[in-house]
């Protein structure tokens, strides 16, 4: 971005000069000279404002530092702004303005200042914002405004320089969340793997062998059957998991009384969230009006990635079809028999099919979906319309329960209790 | 970070009583300059314009203050009017000239503190720091000053001007009238440079 420096005659200017012309009017219209000499201090003053005004070009460096820079949402950023007078004149009456976009708010201090530089001075001002949504801000460009002392004249200069803050959605603690996956890694893990091996949940039975920790002996066991009997445990492994949050035209249908996609985003943030504090692979598909995947990828900094891609999602009709999507980005990074997770509303054909390939491929398939809450005293040809597309929901679901594991869930449920649901289940 | 803008806000209000104290004064020579007659008309303008400018200093209202500054000159008008119609412009020139100054200076003022300073917005100003206050304060009392020794020189260079053209005048009659064309030419001349780009 180039600088941008406007000058401008102010209105002042214009009322002044039409003042002297009216007292020149008067002077030739009366035939009396002596008036015209009420126009000299109005020149003066206009002679004073062109030779002795010399901030025509202040040279400003501004940098501006956030911290921290990106956010959870209801804390403070506190902005800080470094501007200096590089230029060898000494600048006088700046009024600056940080431009702030309308959503955030100013939490302590001013955006905006009335400054006086001499040559190479330097001042710092500090103010704090805050945003009540996750998103992308930027902050600035820098604006500066000069007048002259009389005010005759005007500069506004746009000083290039915009600063990102990143509010990320919020993330809550889901304590738990054992998954069920055919397919697991290498690497130890929380995901029962059905393979004997070190482990904290039991697997079976088997004799004692010369060289087993004692720890192992079952001694219940080892009664009945009067010989030494060990428990043999189940290894706990890793697994790669797909999140597909599905935000398209749908997902903002009037079925639902909140909003839908910010919830959307806020289970799939605390799912991304637990599930790489369980050591999984994580990948991330956002299907909305832009599309963003992630290949899945362990660790906090995966985490970061798929929070900032969660920050910026927007709800909106796609351009392809959400099945195409899936297919084509699980074939690609995600190994047959791994997880793929759903949270989406199930409006629309295109997300039903999604789920039944995927299945069928030989993902393990989990959906989470957004319940529909009634509205009350809704006019009837609207009620109409929310039944008819309730109904139609219905029967997606059906189809989705059939190949999945459905779990229903409102902004009121609890998702660490709804995730004990989970824990029963084991795929065929 | 220290939290008592007291001194402050006190300086900041002594320069708009300064500023509203000033519109009185030129409000009251200007009427003092018109003839007798006049003076219930002009008593009456004066408290409008005094009331409307103290209203506007009170509330920040710049509306209320052009209200005011077009009020004030409008009796500055009525007095030149009534001066070209009794044919005595020449003769009061210095006082008449010295209302019109004040009247510019008034007008500089008043538009300097009828402009809410950043510091007193409701919920924000008391978290500016107190270095930038005192840094605008700072500033409009060196701006004020300076205005006020601007005004002071206009008025100089005015009355020097008639007076060397009278002196003039004696020795070369024809240069009476010069001084409407000088003007005339010193406010192209001030245009031009005003417009020049920078």
């Amino acid at each position: 971005m180039r600088r941008c420096l406007l000058m401008a005659i102010t209105r002042k200017t214009v009322v002044y000069l039409g003042v002297a012309y009216l007292f020149i009017g008067l002077a030739l219209a009366f035939r009396e000279p002596s008036i015209s000499i009420f126009v000299i201090p109005i020149a003066t003053a206009f002679l004073y404002s062109s030779l002795f005004s010399s901030h025509a070009h202040p040279q400003l460096r501004i940098k501006r530092t956030l911290n921290p820079p990106r956010s959870f949402g209801g804390e403070s950023i506190n902005v800080a702004l470094e501007i200096q007078n590089t230029s060898g004149d000494h600048a006088d009456q700046l009024y600056l303005e940080d431009e702030i976009p309308e959503s955030l708010s100013l939490d302590k201090g001013t955006a905006s200042l009335l400054l006086s530089l001499h040559p190479g001075e330097r001042i710092e001002h500090r103010y704090s914002i805050s945003a009540p949504r996750r998103g992308r801000y930027l902050l600035g460009p820098m604006m500066v405004h000069l007048v002259d002392d009389l005010g005759f004249r005007e500069y506004s200069e746009t000083i290039p320089g915009r600063d990102q803050v990143l509010i990320l959605p919020k993330v809550e603690n889901l304590k738990s969340m054992e998954l069920r996956a055919r397919r697991v890694g290498p690497w130890p893990g929380s995901v029962p793997s059905r393979t004997v091996g070190h482990g904290t949940e039991f697997f079976e039975l088997r004799p004692y062998l010369p060289g087993d920790d004692l720890r192992r002996i079952n001694w219940k066991a080892s009664a009945k059957q009067s010989r030494l009997v060990a428990n043999e445990f189940e290894t706990e492994r890793v697994t790669d998991v797909l999140l597909v949050v599905d935000c398209s035209e749908g997902a903002l249908s009037k079925l639902f009384a909140y909003d839908v996609e910010e919830f959307e985003v806020s289970l799939a943030a605390s799912l991304c969230s637990q599930l790489l504090l369980q050591g999984n692979r994580v990948g991330l598909l956002v299907y909305g009006q832009e599309r963003t995947w992630l290949a899945p990828a362990f660790g906090k900094r995966q985490l970061l990635r798929i929070l900032s891609a969660l920050a910026i999602v927007k709800g909106g009709p796609a351009m392809v079809p959400i099945g195409y999507a899936v297919e084509s980005i699980a074939a690609a990074v995600l190994p047959v028999r791994s997880v793929v997770v759903f949270v989406s509303p199930f409006i629309g054909d295109d997300v039903v099919d999604a789920v039944l390939s995927t299945a069928n491929v030989g993902y393990n398939v989990i959906c989470f979906a957004p319940t529909e809450s009634t509205i009350e005293n809704e006019p009837e040809s609207k009620s109409l319309a929310r039944r008819i597309l309730a109904t139609e929901r219905r029967m997606n679901l059906r189809q989705v329960i059939s190949v999945s594991r459905f779990l229903p869930i409102t902004p009121e449920t609890s998702i660490p209790i709804l995730l004990r649901r989970i824990q029963p289940w084991r795929p065929t | 970070m220290e939290t008592n803008v007291s001194p402050q806000i006190f300086r900041w209000r002594i320069l708009r009583a300064f500023s509203l104290m000033w519109l009185a004064l030129t409000l009251i020579a200007v009427t003092l300059l018109l003839p007798t007659a006049l003076v219930l008309f002009a008593l009456i303008v004066v408290i409008f314009s005094g009331f409307t400018g103290g209203i506007a200093v009170l509330t920040y209202n710049s509306k209320l203050s052009i209200v005011s500054i077009v009020t004030a000159f409008g009796l500055f008008l009525d007095l030149l009017g009534v001066e070209i119609a009794s044919k005595t412009v020449e003769s009061n020139l210095p006082l008449t000239l010295l209302g019109f100054v004040m009247l510019l200076f008034a007008v500089e003022s008043l538009t300097a503190t009828t402009k809410r300073p950043f510091f007193e917005i409701p919920e924000r100003g008391r978290q500016v720091p107190i270095s930038l206050i005192d840094m605008f304060i700072e500033q409009s009392f060196t701006r004020t000053s300076r205005v006020a020794i601007l005004c002071a020189t206009c008025y100089l260079i005015s009355m020097s001007t008639v007076y060397l053209s009278a002196y003039a005048a004696l020795f070369q009659p024809a240069l009476a009238d010069v001084s409407l064309y000088v003007i005339v030419v010193s406010i192209s001349l001030a245009l031009l440079i005003l417009l020049r780009e920078d």
